[in-house]
């Protein structure tokens, strides 16, 4: 009788039961895989590369610690995506840069220029690259909470739903600090002489 | 139709409004140069931001020196070694727990038997030292302490019993 083809398993349900029989090594390919949306969520939510890693680390730590009450039928990233927003933001609650750290500052004018040196695309345009720091530095300028709400939609496509039941807001306050999030921004490239119809 | 403001143009390009309000906001949109024109600019905004958000290539360098999961590697703790480490804080708080009650017991009730208060305040240093003594030199101690028949000692005894016997040997067994 033909029957539905296989089901792939889950690498990341494999790997947490593996963790789960006292594995612990396996938790190092959940790292891998999630490492780059975990870091990039953290880094786009502080702006500083080593305190970004640091919070990275926690959060993987956290997860780990956590690992017998996380539910295997859901997928894996929105939770680790969930702690690593929490962490990140009580990074800057802890720093008590809420209100003043933006990308913007001297702080992140360093990163960004030793981003910028460290490995530079000679491919990539000098308008491309100078756009895109403009528009790190307008979501640097926004409240914790706009950011975060921006960030997993733009760097992680997810909808409404999905970003409220990460950040804890209701979904139409999601909508709402979607939407001053890019009013702000839009201002805040405005006032850098930045367009996005530059790139279409 | 008037043209949709801000907030329904963004759900509506969001995919966020239900079937009907898409359809109403799309058909208005098909024929309203000026909607057509917000819907271009958010668009490239859209792009630009997922663009300038995306790890760039020197911070995927710099991720990948940082070597995240070889680290995790080196430095991992079994989850099973983690609960160990669990229950022998749960025996240590039991153990502590007892002793605060034993205190407290001493405190309020200072004269014991035919003890007097300042030396039963002493608390588990007097039962230490007075099992010393009387280990030592079979000697009978001046120091008159609670019979282990009292239920707050043999508290306290079995806690630190079940911590020192069974709870740290079974962790320092599953850390192995």
């Amino acid at each position: 009788m033909p029957g539905a083809p296989p089901v792939a398993p889950d690498p990341d349900v494999q790997a947490i039961q593996r963790c789960r029989a006292g594995e612990a090594d396996a938790f190092a390919e959940v790292v891998e895989r999630h490492q780059g949306a975990v870091y990039g969520t953290a880094l786009r939510l502080i702006g500083d590369r080593d305190a970004a890693l640091e919070v990275a680390n926690t959060a993987f730590y956290k997860a780990y610690r956590a690992l017998d009450s996380v539910d295997l039928a859901r997928p894996l990233r929105p939770w680790l995506l969930r702690i690593a927003t929490n962490e990140a933001l009580n990074h800057l609650r802890s720093q008590g840069r809420i209100a003043r750290q933006t990308l913007g500052g001297e702080a992140g004018e360093t990163a960004l220029a030793g981003l910028a040196a460290e490995n530079a695309d000679p491919a990539e345009g000098v308008l491309a690259r100078e756009q895109r720091e403009a528009v790190r530095r307008a979501l640097g300028g926004l409240p914790p909470q706009y950011r975060a709400v921006a960030v997993l939609r733009y760097l992680h496509d997810q909808s409404y739903a999905e970003i409220a039941a990460e950040t804890g807001l209701p979904t139409n306050t999601v909508g709402v600090y979607l939407l001053r999030a890019r009013d702000q921004m839009r201002k805040a490239l405005a006032a850098e002489g930045v367009s996005a119809h530059d790139l279409s | 139709m008037t043209c949709p403001d801000d907030a329904r143009l963004d759900y509506w390009l969001d995919d966020e409004l239900t079937e009907a309000e898409a359809t109403t906001i799309a058909a208005h949109v098909a024929g309203c140069p000026r909607c057509v024109a917000r819907r271009l600019t958010r668009l490239a905004e859209d792009r630009l931001w997922e663009t300038a958000l995306a790890l760039d290539g020197a911070e995927l360098a710099f991720l990948a020196r940082a070597n995240l999961a070889a680290a995790w590697r080196r430095t991992a703790v079994p989850v099973a070694a983690q609960s160990a480490s669990l229950a022998q804080w749960l025996a240590a708080l039991v153990l502590v727990g007892a002793v605060a009650a034993y205190g407290a017991w001493i405190t309020v009730m200072p004269v014991v038997g035919e003890g007097t208060g300042w030396l039963n305040r002493l608390g588990l240093v007097g039962i230490g030292l007075s099992w010393l003594l009387g280990k030592l030199w079979g000697a009978a101690t001046t120091i008159d302490l609670p019979g282990l028949d009292d239920p707050t000692l043999f508290l306290a005894a079995a806690s630190f019993g079940l911590w020192l016997f069974v709870a740290r040997p079974w962790a320092l067994a599953r850390a192995d």
